[in-house]
């Protein structure tokens, strides 16, 4: 394996891990850290192909500065979302949520 | 600056020029909330509907004077900032498309925020920024330019479908849509960044070049397509990544659910048509038989899980996710062929479906206006086509339209598609398209079957009953243009137990919700005074309908227009 491919592995797991946290923490605060977990793990990848494929150089870096800013306002968004059910039912675990179903 | 660089960002702010009239109006709406008292607060639906009316005047202006002639994968005259976006047809079309469905909502939204005192400046900015965000998607041709404009059009609806942030429905609604729809951008972009190491660029014509010689090997390319899928299907809401629809639906606010419905889902097949034509139609063996499994699984189980719903507004849920199934044809039609006839057959159908999915959503939030009771289920439909008979009338054409029965839009919508895939050799989900459109009409005539031949009880139950007469009185007021004179004549014309029920109307203790759900403030009675009159709700739906009966009789226009739009897609 070349060093790109070593860097998706890694990403990859990073990612893997992300969305463990997501789908299975019932804490809404760690559910978010997870999420961002999720996207630095996009990161990694972006950068890592940035770097090593020679054709690729450039669009990679500017991709990921990009994707931070995003992280950044939409964990802005996730925690007052979290923070206004916090004050309808006073708790922040993901299976007390459970108003609609079918 | 030199002259070249001078015309080159001229003409890079000339294909945005939508997108900065919306994103614009939306900071004027947030400025001009500040100013505004409660009394004038109203000016804000105005200026939202202003905004849009100028956006949609400077794409019909663009589009009469469109110069292009060259392929439209990001290399024309009309491509700016670095070939991130492109203002052709296709683009010009889908501002013209998410402005009608945002003037909709405009419309729809304005009695119903009123009728709960809820503020409405942050609603019009960001219903704004969305539509700003869904322009972007239509018009990005790279994947760094399409993330942004995805999330851009995402965020703000997390907020949207909590607006009414007191309902704990709605608070639930939207922190489900929001852990979701954050999740499937995180797959989408891992997707992006795996496409990017194939293709070894952004840019979707680039893309397009290197996929024909792709740097990783087919196995690569299929993680990276399934990713995108995933990313895809989570927000068209297509099985199995469903399961936050029925819920992000039930509990937003009716006119957001409207907007969600038609609005984000049309921007998001906008952007990943684009894509697939424009970028990664080279690799179609990869991805087509991905979507087709995405396709077959999703009309079956939207339309059989619609089957036992008992709310309206969850069973609506359910139909559009089988309608995102129906729209996937298109695409995969795109990607046996090559050439842009499903693409033309999804625009033809996205337009079809906002009409009447915005008359059947509208419906309710009349009904909800009208009926302070009103819980969405259909047991309250019960002997409204006696009650009210236009707005049963309305409500048939558009569950007939949803249905796919001639002459309404949503039989040529279904036509186009289905002999789309036809085309591309792909009978078998033509018929199993067909056949699920037959289970459709189960639930679609179930509504109008209620309607009509269930009999309205006549013993007064609390939070039933009274829904019907005020019902009636609304129809009355909006025909006569003022409610309060209407709701305190004794209307003798509305059936046995209007007198009864008007009494009950006046009585506080009728108006106390049963002790089942306190805190739900979707579903406390409204206080009916506040629904001043209900004409901009009465407006969408009669444009609504009109959209509908209009393109069911005449579809050859819409055509022309769909095929004009998708011309120089890319692709073949």
């Amino acid at each position: 394996m070349n060093a790109v491919e070593w860097y998706f592995v890694l990403a990859a797991l990073l990612f893997c891990i992300g969305a463990y946290g997501v789908l299975a923490r019932r804490n809404l605060i760690i559910v978010v850290m997870s999420l961002e977990l999720m996207l630095n793990a996009v990161n990694l990848a972006l950068v890592a192909v940035a770097n090593f494929v020679p054709a690729a150089a450039g669009r990679g870096t500017l991709f990921v500065l990009f994707v931070i800013t995003i992280a950044a306002a939409e964990v802005t968004v996730g925690l007052a979302i979290i923070i206004a059910n916090y004050r309808n039912r006073r708790t922040v675990q993901a299976d007390e949520y459970h108003d609609m179903k079918g | 600056m030199d002259a070249q660089a001078a015309t080159a960002v001229n003409n890079s702010i000339e294909v945005i020029l939508p997108l900065i009239v919306v994103s614009a109006g939306a900071l004027a709406v947030l400025v001009a909330d500040l100013f505004l008292g409660p009394r004038t607060k109203g000016l804000l639906a105005w200026l939202a509907a202003a905004v849009l009316v100028v956006t949609m005047a400077v794409a019909v202006g663009q589009w009469v004077t469109f110069s292009g002639g060259l392929s439209f994968s990001g290399r024309a005259p009309e491509a700016g900032f670095a070939d991130m976006v492109v203002m052709d047809k296709f683009g010009l079309f889908f501002v013209l498309l998410f402005g009608a469905a945002g003037l909709l909502t405009v419309l729809l939204g304005d009695a119903y925020l009123a009728a709960r005192g809820a503020a409405r400046g942050e609603f019009y900015a960001l219903l704004l920024l969305v539509i700003a965000g869904m322009i972007g998607l239509a018009t990005a041709t790279d994947l760094i330019s399409f993330f942004v404009a995805f999330e851009l059009m995402s965020l703000p609806t997390y907020v949207l479908a909590g607006y009414a942030r007191r309902d704990p429905l709605a608070g639930e609604a939207s922190l489900k849509y929001f852990i979701n729809g954050a999740f499937s951008s995180a797959i989408l972009l891992f997707g992006f960044a795996v496409l990017y190491a194939i293709s070894g660029s952004t840019t979707f014509s680039a893309i397009s070049a290197g996929l024909e010689e792709p740097s990783l090997g087919q196995g690569a390319a299929m993680v990276g397509f399934v990713l995108i899928a995933a990313g895809f299907g989570f927000k068209i809401a297509a099985v199995p990544f469903h399961g936050w629809a029925p819920d992000a639906y039930q509990g937003a606010p009716t006119p957001v659910t409207t907007f969600m419905s038609v609005g984000i889902k049309a921007a998001a097949f906008a952007g990943f048509l684009r894509l697939f034509a424009a970028a990664v139609l080279p690799a179609w063996e990869v991805w087509t038989p991905i979507l087709m499994v995405l396709a077959v699984v999703t009309m079956i189980v939207g339309n059989v899980l619609a089957l036992p719903q008992r709310n309206i507004k969850r069973l609506l849920a359910y139909s559009s996710i089988a309608h995102a199934g129906y729209l996937l044809l298109g695409i995969i039609a795109l990607g046996e062929t090559g050439d842009q006839y499903g693409s033309s057959a999804v625009l033809v159908y996205l337009v079809a479906y906002t009409f009447m999915n915005v008359g059947a959503f509208g419906m309710l939030v009349f009904m909800r206006n009208s009926r302070p009771f009103f819980r969405y289920t259909l047991e309250e439909l019960r002997g409204y086509g006696r009650t009210a008979p236009l707005p049963a009338l309305a409500l048939t054409l558009f569950m007939l339209s949803l249905t796919g029965i001639p002459p309404t839009a949503g039989f040529w919508g279904k036509f186009y598609l289905f002999s789309a895939v036809v085309d591309a050799g792909q009978t078998w989900l033509a018929i199993v398209a067909v056949v699920m459109s037959a289970v459709s009409a189960f639930y679609y005539l179930r509504i109008v079957w209620y309607m009509y031949f269930e009999a309205a009880p006549d013993v007064l139950i609390p939070g039933e009953s009274t829904a019907l007469p005020a019902s009636a009185g609304a129809v009355a007021a909006v025909a006569q243009g003022d409610h309060r004179e209407v709701a305190e004549r004794p209307a003798g014309d509305a059936g046995s137990s209007t007198v009864m029920s008007t009494i009950a109307a006046d009585d506080p203790a009728a108006r106390a919700e049963p002790s089942a759900a306190p805190l739900h403030a979707d579903r406390q009675p409204i206080d009916a005074h506040l629904v001043e009159t209900d004409t901009g709700t009465v407006a969408a739906l009669l444009v609504a309908a009109a959209g509908v009966l209009f393109i069911g009789i005449w579809p050859q226009g819409l055509v022309w227009a769909a095929q004009g739009a998708v011309r120089l897609l890319g692709g073949g």
